[in-house]
């Protein structure tokens, strides 16, 4: 059944004609283009589809998007500034050279971004324990943690 | 594309029932964390759906006069981890729910759904289990309210009839006052995976920390249900407290337990986990009554 959905994607209004059985994951890639949003496992364990929904980090591809209807969306095609800077935490990925083949980046940006945003510092053991949520084939974890904890470092100087 | 019938989404409590009613095979869906995964694998293939994740008034958790403790069906793990009543009143549950899944998953999860699925190996009902939660299930008939264990019928069957759905957790004073509680999961991965064995063992001591009043001891993944271990229970009441309280439990859990091999563990490996945790939970949750013996 077509059934249209209101929600706010990446900061603009959008309405979008869905079928109620598809998955979130499928209506942001194959409806909207944010290919941003990678389908790994498509049973929640690898992460790679998270987004943030109303500011909380959610696997797309087990949420049906009737249930998107009235929430807002970011993705990371929404993360850069007006003058297209990338995000605090965008930017420490890169620093720390925290991509290799970059499926798994966009989802831990996400759950980064989520992390970052609450302000405050966090222990490597925290960090590990917030993005258990995502698998990383190449990178070993570690430069994500470095840059994740260098993300919230700033992040949390600055609220000083 | 999801193969399956059709879904109504229930904005309210009372349109659930209808719905419900008005489609007695529906099968409900909350967070969704289980159902999606069986649906993408074609289990709900021409069947209906009810979905109750926008019921606003089924999440939430609340403390009463008595200090009972209310935790909604529909209230996520992540809100329960949030929650300034769990943390002041039961925080072994947050350890206990944070072993669910991993953060993304906890954060859709709901406690009703994880109860509701009647699966065993369910991370947060053994600790439901010790503390003498009840359960209510709302339905065209009005509210039923019944200890969480007869809730389940068999694996994956639950006590709703037509029309019926679970609306309410409740955590009762006399369930949890005083008591420490300890919840540990055996699992291969910390995060994402599944118990070969869950124990949670919850224990209250005399004044002077020298007696144990009463322990409750329940395992997930033990049996077809998650179980309390009755019969161990019954010989740890009221002794006093030395190393032989250890022995009694590898004695009598045997008894208690319904193990069978499967995929993660076999029969053998599971009879040894849950005499190790028991012990271990135990011995972590008498820490945490102030019994400072050498155990």
């Amino acid at each position: 059944m077509i059934k249209e959905i209101k929600c706010k994607i990446n900061g603009d209004d959008k309405t979008i004609a869905i079928d109620t059985r598809e998955s979130l994951a499928d209506t942001l890639r194959n409806r909207l283009n944010l290919t941003s949003v990678k389908k790994g496992c498509e049973v929640g364990e690898c992460g790679a589809c998270t987004v943030l929904i109303d500011g909380v980090a959610t696997n797309t591809c087990i949420y049906l998007s009737i249930w998107a209807d009235g929430k807002s969306i970011l993705t990371v095609e929404g993360l850069q500034d007006d003058n297209g800077n990338l995000n605090p935490v965008q930017q420490a990925f890169v620093d720390m050279a925290a991509v290799q083949c970059g499926f798994c980046t966009p989802g831990i940006i996400m759950t980064g971004v989520e992390i970052v945003n609450r302000g405050k510092k966090y222990t490597r053991e925290e960090i590990r324990k917030e993005i258990s949520g995502h698998l990383c084939r190449c990178t070993g974890y570690q430069n994500i943690v470095n840059a994740i904890e260098k993300a919230a470092d700033i992040i949390a100087d600055q609220n000083k | 594309m999801f193969d399956f019938n059709n879904i109504y989404e229930a904005k309210t409590l009372e349109d659930a029932i209808a719905l419900l009613k008005e489609h007695p095979d529906a099968w409900i869906i909350a967070g969704g964390t289980d159902t999606v995964i069986a649906m993408r694998e074609g289990h709900f293939a021409g069947r209906d759906l009810v979905s109750i994740n926008g019921v606003k008034e089924l999440a939430g958790i609340s403390i009463d006069e008595e200090k009972n403790i209310h935790i909604k069906a529909n209230t996520t793990f992540r809100q329960i981890a949030d929650s300034n009543i769990i943390k002041e009143n039961i925080p072994y549950f947050i350890d206990a729910v944070e072993t669910i899944g991993g953060p993304q998953i906890r954060n859709a999860a709901t406690i009703g759904g994880n109860i509701s699925n009647g699966f065993t190996t369910a991370d947060a009902p053994p600790t439901l289990f010790v503390l003498d939660t009840m359960v209510t299930i709302s339905g065209p008939d009005g509210e039923r309210t019944l200890p969480i264990w007869d809730y389940y019928v068999k694996s994956e069957v639950m006590d709703l009839h037509m029309g019926e759905l679970l609306t309410d957790i409740i955590i009762p004073y006399s369930g949890y006052n005083s008591y420490a509680c300890n919840y540990i999961k055996y699992a291969v991965r910390k995060s994402l995976d599944i118990v070969l064995l869950g124990c949670a063992v919850a224990c209250k001591v005399s004044e002077d920390k020298s007696r144990l009043k009463e322990v409750r001891i329940s395992y997930g993944a033990a049996g077809p249900l998650p179980l309390r271990a009755r019969k161990t229970e019954e010989h740890l009441k009221d002794i006093k407290i030395s190393k032989g309280i250890f022995d009694i439990i590898d004695k009598y859990v045997e008894s208690d337990v319904m193990l069978r091999t499967d995929m993660r563990a076999t029969k053998e490996f599971r009879l040894h986990l849950c005499k190790v945790l028991a012990k271990r939970a135990l011995k972590k949750a008498l820490n945490d009554q102030g019994v400072t013996e050498d155990l």
